[in-house]
């Protein structure tokens, strides 16, 4: 190591010629500054540890924070400041036996165990209620003189047998019995369409949840966006189960072609 | 208190009650620094902290020496040996609970002088060879080799004989229950480094402006959070923040130093290297390696002769190619199968 400079000689240093002094600064912080802090040994022992027992995060300290606030703060807020630790103590034990009861309670139930009534009705109100997507998907913008899928298939330049056979194969598979689409393509060219050029995708904002940032995915066809070019977005789609594609997540890549409502009686 | 063999989706949801709430430590009083009064509870407070952990492992010693039956969710009973394995904590805390300096590694002995080389390995820290010096020799002030060596060791490793709170426990190496923390490591410890350095040479280099220019006009992306605010006009960063940092801060940083004259060049090329090595490495360390791949990424290495090494770690990728940000991201960092 070398010698550390003491604060008089820095205070010449500085004091000395006001031309030469960036240079000896930056030689006093070349000569005083070295890698040795204990971060930097730290992650040494990284490799090892990820060889033998894999990733990292979930051994990290942000979920041990989390435990902080709810078993600590949380009581310490609800007890009356009288010997607070027992009742910290106390407090996240009740919580922690109670909560331990219900998830039992509710396997049990789901396992199809019988119960009396008022243990049924119990457990349908602790029940956090599953809270329902504040938005939805949404078309927009939508394009005059579209009235069925013949103009539709026009409009973007698809033959319009190949949307009806598409349109019957999705109805088929991924659709719910009470929103199937008729199966007859006779049937299916005369229902309305609207083509539309924007859909709105809200998407939960990182971490934080009920707050929602809206993207846009556009698909212009062969029209010109705001007086450029065309713009027909990339979006994913899943395709398949979560461990399909690796890495994917059983998501593709897809370009948007069209974007369209049709409509079966009051059904879209 | 938690047990491992809980998938981890499920230990660290806080809904799943998952993590049990033993005991609260006793915090010593604060008092004037450098006072009598301030020296007497700093003698104390060791023995205060041990002789509350010996309280909270006293059961556990003896389930896992003689095993315990435990209720299963299955039904049955089965006789478990319940052993400690991790304890995860920040730095200071395991400065505190494993009785060593805070410039010392509660894993190895690495002296302080030698925390930012990556001269090897050093020898794991070991009670047990301490106790024995110890005992071997009474008084440490003889010169006798062993004293010395034991001194030395204490005073160079930074480690405070017998305060340590795990020693003592049944079935563990106390070396192994510190865990790798990337919050505090890396994200505010690292990252932090790396940013006041890169500020200081962006304002060597008048490249600040293009810098904080580039920064602010980054597109959003989902799970992306976009920063309104120059890197230097914020005064705390969190831990959140920072990961968020990490992945933009290569480009940002390349279209920051672009077009560099001849005097430039290669103070540039070397700054991108670092911080890509950095960036990198917190990647591959985030990657989940389950074992079929490990083996897959091993077999693949020891196919492939040619190694690359970047900046102060060294990485084998599975293929031996240089591969780009985002691929990298999916690699894996071991060196060499044992």
């Amino acid at each position: 190591m070398r010698e550390r400079v003491t604060p008089s000689q820095r205070r010449r240093i500085r004091d000395d010629d006001p031309e030469e002094e960036n240079d000896q600064r930056m030689e006093l912080i070349h000569s005083e500054s070295n890698f040795n802090f204990v971060k930097m040994h730290l992650i040494s022992h990284f490799r090892d540890h990820i060889y033998m027992f894999g990733n990292i995060p979930m051994y990290s300290t942000p979920y041990g924070e989390l435990a902080h606030k709810e078993q600590i703060k949380d009581g310490w807020r609800r007890s009356n400041k009288i010997d607070t630790p027992r009742q910290i103590l106390s407090r996240y034990g009740r919580q922690h036996a109670i909560r331990m009861r219900i998830v039992n309670l509710e396997f049990f139930q789901r396992a199809g165990a019988d119960f009396p009534t008022e243990v049924v009705e119990h457990l349908e109100k602790t029940r956090p209620a599953p809270t329902p997507p504040a938005h939805r998907r949404i078309l927009n913008r939508r394009r005059d003189n579209i009235h069925d899928v013949f103009d539709c298939g026009t409009a973007c330049d698809i033959s319009p047998h190949m949307i009806c056979r598409e349109l019957i194969r999705y109805s088929r598979l991924s659709l719910p019995l009470e929103r199937q689409l008729p199966d007859n393509p006779a049937i299916l060219r005369a229902l309305p369409v609207e083509l539309l050029r924007q859909l709105e995708i809200p998407l939960l904002a990182f971490q934080e949840p009920g707050v929602y940032d809206i993207h846009r995915a556009r698909s212009t066809g062969a029209r010109l966006f705001r007086n450029q070019t065309s713009r027909n977005d990339c979006v994913w789609i899943q395709a398949g189960g979560e461990n399909m594609y690796s890495a994917l997540r059983g998501r593709l890549p897809a370009r948007l072609i069209a974007l369209f409502k049709i409509r079966s009686g009051y059904r879209q | 208190m938690t047990i491992g063999n809980l998938p981890s989706t499920i230990h660290n949801r806080p809904g799943s009650m998952a993590i049990l709430l033993l005991g609260l430590l006793p915090i010593p009083p604060k008092l004037a620094k450098s006072s009598r009064a301030d020296k007497l509870q700093r003698l104390i407070n060791p023995d205060t902290l041990g002789g509350v952990f010996q309280l909270i492992f006293a059961p556990l010693n003896g389930a896992a020496r003689e095993g315990a039956p435990i209720d299963c969710a299955d039904g049955k009973i089965r006789r478990c040996f319940p052993i400690m394995s991790a304890w995860i904590l920040d730095h200071m805390e395991n400065v505190t609970l494993h009785g060593i300096k805070s410039h010392a590694c509660p894993k190895c002995e690495v002296p302080p002088e030698e925390l930012g080389s990556r001269a090897g390995h050093h020898r794991a820290i070991d009670y047990a060879r301490y106790k024995h010096y110890e005992r071997e020799n009474p008084s440490l002030d003889s010169e006798t080799h062993h004293a010395a060596h034991a001194r030395y060791t204490n005073e160079t490793h930074g480690i405070k004989g017998g305060q340590n709170v795990f020693q003592g426990l049944v079935r563990v190496a106390t070396p192994d229950l510190h865990k790798p923390d990337m919050l505090h490591t890396i994200y505010l410890g690292l990252f932090k480094h790396m940013m006041d350095w890169i500020q200081v040479f962006l304002k060597r280099h008048a490249r600040q402006q293009a810098f904080d220019d580039a920064w602010k006009s980054l597109p959003p992306y989902p799970g992306f959070f976009v920063p309104k605010k120059a890197y230097r006009e914020v005064t705390q960063w969190q831990g959140k923040e920072m990961r968020n940092l990490g992945c933009f801060l290569l480009g940002v940083l390349a279209v920051a130093l672009r077009q560099p004259d001849s005097t430039q060049v290669q103070p540039f090329r070397c700054t991108l290297t670092c911080v890509r090595s950095l960036l990198h490495f917190t990647m591959m360390a985030q990657t989940e390696v389950t074992h079929p791949r490990l083996y897959l990424i091993c077999k693949n290495m020891r196919r492939s002769s040619t190694r690359r090494r970047t900046s102060s770690w060294s990485f084998a990728y599975p293929n031996g190619r240089k591969r780009r940000l985002m691929s990298c991201a999916r690699g894996c960092v071991v060196r060499e199968p044992r």
